[in-house]
């Protein structure tokens, strides 16, 4: 990256031995295009589409969304929601006993584990209560918590009545 | 080659394990950050690791102040993953000495390019090249 827009720069970048080149400042569409052509357009396919995806109405897209992330892998995919299953209930459980010693420090770790787990889901809105309830106790800023935690287990409950129904053996 | 793996969170330890092992890889798994420094400390330690940074005990960055304090000891590359995501968290990772640092979640094909990269350094220290010093943040 670089400040010289000027001609005859983007040569001397590629001279150099650059791959690419992109001028400051930064214009998002051209960085993303030219992070594309480096990546076989995988680049752009990472960016967040913003959009709060659910389990909830279409579990087939979801199921194809993580089997993509996993490469493919449909054993490995089973075995993620089986995996799930578990985790899931055991990690809320760690979190609401947090919850309950107003310890902030446990609660900061037990969302920030459990952020990591519903992050294999692709569940924009879960992954993002988790992230608040992980942030609201690293701050030790308690207020905030029962109310993310109320939705996180209502949502958290949705997707543990859905998981089953993802698995290839239920299909 | 050997590489160790260290992550506390279930499903992100057994997909590493799978991808690692799929790679050809022999993969060392650990959950925590002591039983990764204690792995790392074994005699035939692997010599890449892929360690989580917030873990029960020991966090990611301590285990990799850990081993750049061994002034003697084996030479070992480090991948620091979090699902951190401050920007200062990359200065850090640097700083304790991690030589690559890896948001998660992470694209598979993303992490097999960082393995590739470990390895041709792990090879290159082990036919006797100088050791690569992790580039720290400057301080300027």
């Amino acid at each position: 990256m670089t400040a010289l827009a000027a001609a005859g720069i983007r040569e001397k970048c590629l001279e150099s031995g650059m791959d690419d080149y992109v001028a400051k400042p930064i214009d998002v569409a051209k960085l993303m295009a030219a992070l594309d052509r480096h990546t076989a357009g995988r680049a752009s396919s990472l960016v967040p589409s913003g959009k709060d995806n659910t389990l909830t109405d279409t579990p087939e897209v979801q199921r194809d969304a993580m089997l993509a992330r996993l490469g493919g892998d449909e054993s490995l995919f089973e075995e993620v929601v089986d995996l799930m299953q578990i985790e899931l209930p055991r990690l809320m459980d760690t979190l609401r006993e947090a919850v309950e010693s107003g310890d902030a420090f446990r609660i900061e770790r037990a969302a920030h584990t459990l952020k990591s787990c519903v992050g294999h889901l692709g569940v924009n809105r879960l992954q993002a209560l988790a992230k608040e309830i992980e942030y609201m106790g690293r701050d030790k800023a308690l207020a905030g918590v029962p109310d993310a935690l109320a939705e996180l287990t209502d949502r958290t409950e949705r997707v543990l009545d859905l998981l089953p129904s993802l698995s290839m053996k239920a299909a | 080659m050997r590489i160790l793996i260290a992550e506390d969170e279930a499903i992100s330890r057994r997909l590493l394990q799978v991808r690692l092992g799929k790679l050809g890889h022999e993969v060392v798994v650990t959950c925590d950050g002591d039983e990764a420094w204690a792995a790392l400390q074994a005699p035939d330690a692997p010599s890449l690791a892929v360690i989580d940074w917030m873990m029960p005990g020991m966090h990611g960055p301590d285990v990799c102040r850990r081993v750049r304090a061994r002034a003697d000891g084996p030479y070992v590359y480090l991948i620091l993953l979090t699902a951190k995501s401050r920007p200062e968290d990359e200065t850090e990772a640097r700083e304790a000495g991690a030589d690559d640092y890896l948001e998660k979640p992470f694209d598979a094909a993303d992490l097999e390019r960082r393995l590739a990269e470990g390895q041709r350094v792990v090879d290159a220290v082990a036919g006797g090249a100088e050791r690569p010093i992790p580039a720290r943040a400057s301080t300027g």
